[in-house]
């Protein structure tokens, strides 16, 4: 072993820290070599000085001013606890009823905001009984109505048919909405009949009058419905299945008119429909009347204002519809044809 | 004081239990127990007697927050020096910044077991070998220690000073085997050759 590696070996060499082949060969080293051994003579000086180094007193204090400190921090550690959690014991219930509160407000600020979304793009103005009508929170009853879009009053009288409408085709028409409630006529007699009666005398002349109070009535009509809305249900399936026609015809009522004069019911009416071809719109339903014939048409919204512009060249429109405003979809409309007498 | 030093018994037991259920009788047994050795375990790493004062009490307020936390795992003396000696550590270093910082200051003061004493003007200022000559044989030995690095220090005062094992050093400084034993054996050497132009002889 060589001198510089035995000596950095002395120091583990004397606290017995070596293997003990390691040993061996310092001790075999150490055995002839005299300057090693000095050195390891003077390693066992250094620590024997060291070892004699006498301890340092502790002040007399020392343990007083310990515990002073060690009593301080247990007394104070308690009050932090409680600064921690006392004030949670009343912050986390208080956290929980806001959080209950603000859900329960959330939730309740959400079921009445919903019902402003149409669910669907029903016609314009087939809510003209709308305005007068009260608005009910139900989705299905928004949809129907762009109620929310006023028929100007007077509303078109043409309503004033939900009188003798059955309270079921009025029920009927959120579950059939979307384009429109599809058969949409009421039977054809019933139909013409009532305007017919009401405004026998004159019928040019539908005075607003009566119009608003058909629109009353129509409105007084649509609030007990709206209330008898079970029962209605219930006649309603029951008219249902027994005439889908008739029951769908009653949507009628709710279809914007118009009431053409001519001079040949016949001749107008051909030129009706070839208005509406031109017109992209489609014919849903023909019938007689007395004094000529009522067609459905059913136009897009975004033609409905053209098609009734050139209506109004095809004879003398008695009665116009309000103006369509909806943004989309199709509009229909009940038009009839009377043969001037 | 060395032989009562080298004979403490470590049966610490009972009273540890005690003292950890908040019984603060119990604690004042152990810090009347240990205050002396901790002193010592500062004092010689830090070489400056007021900070080792201070070092120990710390490590007893931390021992006394971490008794929870002492499993037993290794004698309570041991888990108290490494508190002790890792404080004073960290104290061994910010006066070693410190003196740095001030190091062109006039009043660079010479540590020694009285307390700091003013050094001489510039022009007079001896060397730290002649420092060290001046003093007792106690002083130069401690002035020798102070020439250790941290690191060094810690590892020569628990091994010759308080006579730990090479296992428990490791344990305490959180040290592998390897590195107590040669570190040992280089501050060892470093201090002899220190004492050797100290004293002319060993």
């Amino acid at each position: 072993m060589e001198h510089a590696e035995l000596r950095k070996k002395l120091s583990a060499y004397l606290d017995k820290a070596t293997t003990a082949a390691e040993r061996l060969e310092i001790e075999e080293h150490l055995s002839r070599c005299p300057d090693c051994r000095d050195e390891l003579v003077d390693l066992e000086k250094t620590v024997g000085h060291l070892r004699q180094l006498p301890g340092v007193e502790p002040p007399v204090w020392l343990t007083a001013k310990i515990m002073a400190r060690v009593r301080e921090e247990a007394e104070a550690k308690p009050s932090l606890w409680q600064r921690l959690f006392v004030p949670l014991r009343v912050k986390l219930p208080l956290e929980a009823v806001a959080l209950i509160f603000l859900c329960v407000t959330g939730y309740y600020l959400a079921r009445t905001m919903a019902p402003e979304v149409p669910v669907t793009a029903p016609p314009a103005a087939v809510e003209e009984k709308g305005a007068p009508r009260p608005q009910p929170p139900s989705p299905s009853v928004e949809s129907r109505g762009e109620g929310s879009k006023p028929v100007q009053p007077p509303p078109p009288p043409g309503q004033a048919l939900s009188r003798q409408a059955p309270v079921q085709e009025r029920e009927e028409s959120p579950p059939a909405f979307a384009p429109a409630p599809p058969p949409v006529m009421e039977s054809p007699r019933a139909l013409p009949a009532a305007p017919r009666a009401e405004g026998a005398p004159a019928p040019a002349v539908r005075p607003a009058l009566p119009a608003q109070d058909r629109a009353t009535v129509q409105a007084e009509k649509s609030e007990s419905e709206y209330f008898g809305a079970s029962a209605a249900k219930k006649a309603k399936k029951a008219a249902r299945s027994e005439e889908p026609p008739a029951a769908a015809g009653v949507g009628a009522n709710l279809l914007p008119r118009v009431v053409l004069r001519v001079a040949d019911a016949a001749v107008t009416e051909g030129e009706l429909r070839q208005l509406v071809t031109a017109q992209g719109g489609s014919i849903l339903r023909r019938e007689e009347t007395v004094s000529g014939s009522q067609l459905t048409v059913r136009i897009g919204v975004g033609r409905a204002n053209e098609f009734f512009a050139r209506l109004e060249k095809l004879g003398s429109v008695v009665r116009k519809p309000a103006a369509v405003d909806r943004a989309a979809g199709d509009v229909d409309v009940i038009v009839e044809i009377e043969t001037a007498r | 004081m060395n032989d009562i030093r080298r004979h403490i018994p470590d049966d610490d037991g009972e009273l540890v239990l005690a003292a950890r259920t908040g019984d603060l009788a119990a604690f004042e047994l152990i810090v009347r127990k240990y205050q002396g050795r901790m002193l010592n375990v500062a004092f010689r790493i830090t070489g400056v007697y007021e900070d080792a004062c201070e070092v120990v009490q710390d490590a007893f307020v931390a021992a006394h927050r971490g008794l929870k936390d002492f499993r037993g795992e290794s004698r309570f003396s041991t888990w108290l020096t490494a508190i002790t000696a890792n404080l004073a550590r960290n104290r061994l270093e910010q006066l070693l910044t410190r003196r740095k910082n001030e190091a062109l200051s006039l009043d660079d003061p010479l540590p020694t077991e009285d307390g700091d004493i003013m050094r001489e003007p510039p022009s007079t200022r001896p060397t730290p070998l002649e420092e060290v000559e001046r003093l007792n044989v106690q002083e130069k030995v401690q002035g020798c220690i102070g020439e250790l690095p941290p690191g060094f220090r810690e590892v020569l005062v628990l091994r010759d000073l308080e006579e730990f094992s090479y296992g428990e050093i490791g344990a305490i400084l959180k040290l592998r085997d390897g590195t107590v034993k040669s570190r040992l054996a280089r501050a060892r050497e470093a201090v002899k050759d220190c004492l050797k132009r100290a004293f002319g002889a060993l």
